[in-house]
């Protein structure tokens, strides 16, 4: 936004008698706060500087110095990647967008003084709230994980730390051994994701390991993504190696046996353990009061992605209650940042945001080392039921894995962290 | 812009009112007998050729957000502004004629070009989102 439409939007303000003490300050920028760097937070920040031409104040709050991306982790976890190359510094954030970054964290929300509190000490004063805090693990629903030794059991689905604790246990795992994966009732962080990881394990054990076997437990009826594609992978290139368990919701874990218990079927005992716990929206939103949906997920306005008990406060990513067939994926943080930078900048110049917001999915899974399949779709504002819908005879599947596609998902990774952090 | 005419004729209209502010080339070219295009669902499209004239800066304003909203889901595999990063696989957008992009996407769109994520993104726009995307990646350098 240009000075003159700060001005501008002053005097409309002016003109409709609802000017607030902060906007009275014509001169002084808009202040937008963004809490979390991950692929909604930081995008929100960069489309923030980059749309108002640098107008906005734009403080981003996150205490690490890189991002760690979780899409292509799980090709860290198999070794066919290493840590550095799903690192990205937000060097590039701050130099080249002006974005204020603030290593810390935010620990709580004055909803009512519009302000920010950090660990640090400090408070952070805002006009407008951007909220990207990802999901929380709740650890604590599987008994065992708290219990002494339970730090030994890695979900690895936030990347950094865990994703090569993870990979090490894998690298470590005997010959003949079991690699178990459990997976939580949908919704949860990135569908297809621990459909690919039991891939991608199995990639390397048919390679390094060939007599182990992985185990899928999923607290789920059926594969929750790209069913049908996974299901062929692992009854032709896996064949014997991957075996897919429904209904299995795992309700505790030894960690010094590494035995699993369901809250119906019999124990197993295994090698390798990586539990994926059930999640809901990040602490800092469900202590705010704005997970309204089941304490979980936190419900907004996708017109601009405003909390529907906050206005001024714009939450995205994965902590949002999704509207239908919407996932909770990378590509769409992204695209929900957008669509906020957007609003948050016709909000802030007193003028309507955009009323027909309109996005794509792209998600790669990647099947081996080399191969991977998509699923995309596209997604409307639909005026009448006020949520995003997907356009009908749009989107789909890739038909089988295929090379051109692991290239195409690895183009994607390095096309969306420029579009976030370049 | 030669290419566009090789589109039919009302996308050829809508090309040049979909546009917005780096349409007027293409206005100048079109006819004032062209038929009137299905609006579609999401464009605030309400002038008719005699009054194209008379859109007010506002509404091209507001157009072009909306086509810049619109073109900036495409970044996520096209990189920021349809410029992927060097070494990329995914092709740039940006600055590519608008009648070359609008010809792809329909012909992604209508089943003609095969691909793997395109044909079924392709078909999730209308021909006038396509028209004005397209207008904006043409305008970035």
């Amino acid at each position: 936004m240009h000075r003159r439409s700060v001005l501008k939007a002053a005097l409309a303000a002016t003109a409709l008698g609802g000017l607030t003490a902060r906007q009275a300050r014509a001169a002084a920028p808009a202040k937008v706060v963004v809490i979390g760097g991950g692929y909604g937070g930081a995008t929100a920040a960069r489309y923030l500087r980059t749309w108002s031409r640098g107008a906005v104040d734009v403080t981003l709050v996150e205490p690490d110095a890189a991002f760690v991306s979780c899409p292509l982790s799980n090709l860290v976890v198999a070794g066919y990647r290493q840590m550095a190359d799903i690192t990205v510094p937000y060097d590039a954030l701050v130099r080249r967008h002006g974005v204020k970054h603030v290593r810390d964290t935010a620990t709580t929300i004055d909803l009512g003084k519009r302000t920010v509190r950090l660990a640090g000490g400090a408070t952070l004063p805002y006009d407008r709230l951007v909220l990207s805090p990802g999901v929380e693990m709740q650890t604590g629903a599987i008994d065992g994980l708290l219990a002494p030794g339970g730090d030994q059991i890695v979900h690895a689905w936030k990347a950094g730390p865990q994703t090569d604790i993870l990979r090490r246990q894998l690298a470590a795992m005997r010959d003949g051994g079991t690699f178990a994966i459990t997976i939580p009732l949908a919704p949860y962080r990135c569908p297809p994701g621990p459909y690919e990881r039991a891939c991608l394990v199995a990639d390397y054990l048919k390679q390094h390991k060939p007599r182990s076997k992985v185990l899928v437990f999923d607290a789920n009826p059926d594969i929750t993504s790209k069913g049908a594609l996974f299901r062929q992978v692992w009854q032709t290139r896996y064949a014997g190696m991957i075996e897919y368990r429904p209904q299995h919701e795992t309700v505790g874990i030894d960690p010094a046996t590494r035995t699993i218990r369901f809250d119906v079927q019999d124990d197993e005992r295994v090698d390798v353990v990586n539990p994926l716990p059930p999640q809901r929206a990040g602490a800092i939103a469900v202590a705010a009061g704005l997970a309204t949906a089941n304490g979980r997920w936190c419900e907004v306005d996708f017109l601009t992605m405003a909390s529907r008990v906050a206005p001024d406060v714009h939450v995205l990513g994965d902590a949002v209650q999704i509207a239908p067939l919407m996932p909770k994926s990378g590509t769409m943080a992204n695209q929900h940042g957008k669509v906020a930078a957007a609003a948050i900048l016709q909000l802030l110049a007193g003028r309507a945001p955009d009323p027909s917001p309109l996005y794509t999915n792209t998600c790669y899974s990647f099947t081996s080392s080399t191969e991977a399949v998509h699923i995309a779709s596209v997604h409307r504002y639909d005026p009448a039921e006020r949520t995003m819908l997907t356009v009908p005879g749009s989107g789909g599947l890739s038909e089988a894995p295929s090379a051109l596609e692991g290239q195409y998902g690895l183009a994607w990774a390095h096309s969306i962290w420029a579009d976030m952090l370049g | 812009m030669k290419t566009l005419s090789r589109l039919p004729i009302s996308l050829r209209w809508m090309a040049g009112v979909a546009a917005g502010l780096c349409a007027a080339p293409l206005l100048a070219q079109t006819p004032a007998s062209a038929p009137s295009p299905a609006s579609a669902p999401s464009a605030p499209m309400t002038t008719g050729p005699a009054d194209a004239g008379k859109m007010t800066i506002e509404v091209q304003r507001s157009r072009t957000e909306q086509a810049r909203n619109q073109a900036s889901s495409c970044a996520v595999c096209h990189g920021p502004d349809g410029k992927p990063p060097a070494d990329s696989q995914v092709p740039r957008l940006a600055g590519r004629p608008q009648a070359e992009l609008v010809e792809l996407m329909l012909n992604f769109k209508n089943g003609k070009r095969p691909g793997t994520v395109m044909p079924q993104i392709a078909k999730g726009y209308s021909d006038t989102e396509i028209i004005a995307i397209s207008a904006w990646f043409a305008d970035q350098k």
